[in-house]
Parts: structure tokens; sequence; C-alpha cells
């Protein structure tokens, strides 16, 4: 029996973003963060993005992460060799252990959480390249992915973050640390820098009766600066704790009804509180903002339990749609859509990021257009030109109840 | 072109899942072991599920789903983007046989009437 999912969910319980644990609950994390060194099974040309991917985490100056220069290998998956290799080979035993993923990280660790081989093995049936070529991943992208797993993180409830559950074709969003995965990296690997730098915001998610949120997506967002950081309640108490950079932070809880789900996470499903109401911190209304430094922050919250029956299902810019983050490109006016059930011309949405404005009067329902028989609002969107990437949440709100899409847009910086 | 392009990306998931999977079973997981692989050389986690219901495939009552990863003889693997399950939990999975001669899930559902109903629905479609 793989007791797996206890494991995790002590993992889980004071930490921002999601971490990997032992069964008895031991965060994963790596002794030889200082120099990893990862090895390449696979064609040479692959290289500059692997190394790129690397490069990305060894960059953060609030983390003690670094991986060594990157050699070829004739060695491949023996998760015993205390190699980590990046593996492009296709036998039917790698076909079996990737199985339908786009490529999978395996880790061995001791009872300590201590990660002492980790292989990187890519979907030998999986188009990778690193020109966003039709049809293809983004190489980067799914190594700066796999890396953090390496690391010990799990999947994020940010659609922005670098572990966020799924890549999309063509998409290179991944191949950016986040806010999130950054808050991550601080937690775990802490450099001289990190405290000055990061606070701790905490609190206890719960319903109306007093009974604690299970599993709850608890985002603390600062919309100017474009910075988001979730995490998960416990599922015993319902507290939260989230490591986050200093500043002015408002807080929602949200429930892991879509497109993350508790499985997505790892959290078993019957565990999980559902239904309750996406929540923030002093109210939909007047959210308050919560001041995060040197003192730990507290931001306690009690969500209704009844649910909108409206959601955001899918979303659409640039004429891709889909259930992750879409990138919208700053100083541009872009259109983008939203589709989920009971939508209607009464909604108004809000986005939750720096330099966002929807266009007055640009905001309808579009009665051409559905989506598996759900209805489209659509809306125009200025963005701001920028130097530098950013966040930004979609709220959709009725009659005093809200859905966000914690991290749905991208905002990369405009051409110099 | 709009109505084209939201249709068709939006709704390949589900008849993607569908078409992909060998074998489509409602069941409930009632017991889970981890062993090495034939060269002894990776943990996989088998679970024995009962089916409750077997919208694709003739599998008979039981059916052993495996996930690569687990903890036997001091040894812990973890491989990422793997499922879990829990014993007692009940799905929906859409099941496919690895090289290795594994089943796996492809994805595991909610075993709702109504997604039940449109894969019903999806799967009629496609023998006419």
């Amino acid at each position: 029996m793989r007791p797996l999912i206890p494991a995790c969910l002590c993992a889980i319980s004071l930490c921002a973003y999601t971490r990997q644990a032992t069964k008895d609950g031991v965060p994963l994390r790596r002794a030889d963060a200082a120099s990893i060194q990862f090895l390449v099974n696979g064609p040479e040309e692959f290289t500059p993005a692997l190394a790129a991917a690397a490069k990305t985490y060894g960059s953060v100056a609030t983390a003690q992460v670094r991986f060594a220069t990157l050699e070829a290998t004739g060695a491949a998956n023996d998760p015993m060799d205390r190699r980590n290799v990046f593996v492009f080979l296709d036998t039917p035993e790698i076909r079996s252990v990737v199985g339908a993923s786009v490529a999978v990280t395996l880790s061995v660790f001791d009872d300590q959480g201590r990660i002492l081989d980790t292989d990187i093995l890519f979907n030998p049936a999986v188009k990778f390249s690193t020109t966003l070529e039709a049809g293809t991943y983004d190489l980067q992208s799914v190594a700066t992915h796999e890396l953090g797993h390496a690391l010990g993180a799990g999947h994020s409830g940010i659609l922005a973050a670098a572990m966020y559950q799924s890549a999309a074709r063509e998409s290179a969003i991944e191949s950016r640390l986040s806010a999130d995965d950054l808050a991550f990296l601080a937690e775990v690997y802490p450099a001289e820098s990190t405290a000055e730098a990061y606070g701790v915001l905490r609190g206890t998610i719960s319903l109306p009766g007093g009974e604690p949120v299970r599993g709850g997506h608890v985002v603390a967002i600062d919309a100017a600066a474009g910075i988001l950081v979730g995490g998960l309640t416990d599922l015993t108490t319902g507290r939260y704790a989230l490591r986050v950079p200093r500043g002015a932070y408002q807080v929602y809880v949200q429930p892991l009804d879509g497109p993350v789900l508790p499985r997505n996470v790892q959290l078993p499903e019957s565990q999980v509180t559902a239904p309750f109401q996406t929540t923030f911190f002093g109210g939909l209304a007047a959210p308050q903002t919560v001041e995060v430094s040197t003192e730990p922050a507290v931001a306690d919250l009690v969500a209704a339990s009844e649910r909108p029956g409206f959601r955001i299902q899918f979303l659409g810019a640039y004429g891709v749609f889909g259930t992750g983050a879409r990138e919208i490109k700053s100083g541009q006016t872009v259109e983008l859509f939203l589709s989920g059930p009971e939508l209607d011309g009464g909604h108004a949405v809000t986005l939750l990021g720096p330099g966002l404005s929807i266009q007055p009067d640009s905001l309808r329902l579009d009665p051409d257009l559905a989506v598996n028989g759900m209805p489209v609002l659509r809306m125009k969107v200025d963005a701001a030109a920028r130097t530098s990437g950013a966040m930004a949440s979609i709220l959709v709100a009725k009659d005093g109840m809200a859905v966000v899409q914690s991290g749905a847009l991208w905002m990369e910086p405009s051409s110099p | 072109m709009w109505l084209i392009i939201l249709i068709v990306l939006a709704a390949a998931p589900d008849q993607e899942l569908v078409n992909r999977a060998e074998s489509i079973v409602h069941g409930r997981v009632s017991r889970s072991w981890p062993a090495w692989d034939a060269q002894h050389k990776y943990i996989w986690t088998h679970y024995e599920v009962q089916a409750l219901d077997i919208l694709r495939g003739n599998r008979g009552l039981v059916v052993i789903v495996s996930e690569p990863g687990g903890s036997l003889d001091g040894i812990s693997m973890r491989v990422s983007e793997t499922l879990d399950y829990a014993v007692g939990e009940e799905a929906l999975l859409f099941l496919y046989r690895t090289p290795a001669g594994h089943w796996r899930a492809l994805s595991k559902q909610r075993a709702t009437p109504e997604m039940k109903s449109r894969i019903r629905r999806m799967l009629a479609g496609r023998s006419q």
C-alpha cells in the first residue's frame, strides 16, 4: 500500500504552494541544492534549453539553489544510481513509467525526506521544441516544471505558475518562475536575503458553523504588483501559512472545484470541504488589505457554504481557448473570452492585476458564441506597457457571490 | 470563425479521452500494495478496483490499476504527474495498457450519472 495521500496531508498543512513529502509527512528537499549536477542523455541541441531552465532556478537571489553545468552521459533512467539524468530515450519501460504525461520526474528519497536520485523522463511520443513550433511543447517550460519537482515542489493552484498541473502546447508560460514558485524556493532553500524579503501570512478558514475548511485554496494577491502566492488549508484544522514577499495583500479562499481539483494537488476528494464560496478577507464589496512585514500577519476567514451556480470553465485570448493561463502582451489591447455555466450579461468582471482595464461598455454576453453549450462573455482589455512580467486574476461576481481564476493571465513585458 | 475555434478546442478533451481509453470503468478501490517490477528497478503501486459499471471493454469484475512509485524495502520512489487512489475511493477510470502490461488511468473523474451519460453518448456516437 502506498501511503502517499496521508503524507501529502501533513506536507501541505503549513506551507504556501504545495510540497512533496514522505509517507510520514516529512517534506522532500535536496541536500545538494548548492550544486546540483544533472546529466543529459538526449539530443545535444536540447542542452541549451535544459541549461536555461536550470539557470532560471540558479538566478533566484532569495534561494540557495544552484545547478552545475550540464554534462552529457550514457547513463539512463536508473533510479538507484545516484545520478540525476534528463532522459530522452524511447523504451517500453520509459513509455510505461511516463504514461500519458508530457514528462515525469522520478525521485528516490529517504525517510528524512532527503532526495537521493532524480531522473526526468521525457515522453518519447511527444514532440518538444525550443521555438514554440506548432503542435510542440516548449522544452524549457517542461524542464522548468520538472526541475521544480526535482527540488521537492508539488503542483500549484496558481494557473500561471511554473508548477501549475498542466502545460499547453506552444506556450512558454511555465518557463518563468512566478511569485508562487519563488515563495517555494524561499521557504525550502532560503538564502541570507530571504528573511528580509519575505514575511508570513497565516490564519484559519472556517465555515459559518465553525467547521474548518479543509483543502481550501488560499491566495494572497498584490494586484498592483502582479504577485500571487497560493497555498492550501490543512485537512484537520483549516489553518494555513503562506510565505510571501513583504507587501500589502488582499486574501481570499476558493474551493478546489476547477480547473484545479483535489487530485491535481494530491488531496483525497473525500476529505476536502466542498462546496463553499470564494470569500475575500473583509468581504467581496470592500476587501481589506493585509500588511505583511516582520511579524506574521493574520487573516482569518469565514467562508459561506453556499456556492454560486456560475463558473469560469474556459478562457480565451488571441483565438486560443483552454483551461490554463493565457498570455497577454502588455502594451496591447486584447479581446478576452470567458465561458462557463450560468454566465450572463449581469455579471461584473474585474481583472486583479497591474495596468489592466476593461474598455467601458465592451463587456457583453455574445449571443452568437457558445462553448460546449455554455455562454460566452467577451470584453476588450487594455494592457498597459510594462517592462517586467506579472500575473493577474479574473474575478467574476454577481449578487454578492464570486468566482476567481487565480493567476489566469500572464502579462508579457512589452518589446523594447 | 470564432465559433468553430471555440467549439473544436473546448470540446476536444473529453472526446479525446474517450477515444484514447481502451477501457472505461466505474469502480471502487478495494485494496492496494507496492511491488518491484520484474527487473527490480521500479516500485509500482497496484490498486485492486472492483468494477461497478463497465462503459467500455470487458474487464471482468476486478481490474488491477497500477501507478509507478511507492515505498518498499526501505526505499521510497515518487513519480510526478501520477494519480493517487485511496482505498474506498470510487471513480470513473479511463484506462489503457502500458507496454509493460499494466493498466493505467489516463484520467480519473467523478463518476456522476451526468458524466457517465455523457460518456455513453460519446461512445454511442462513435460506434455509429
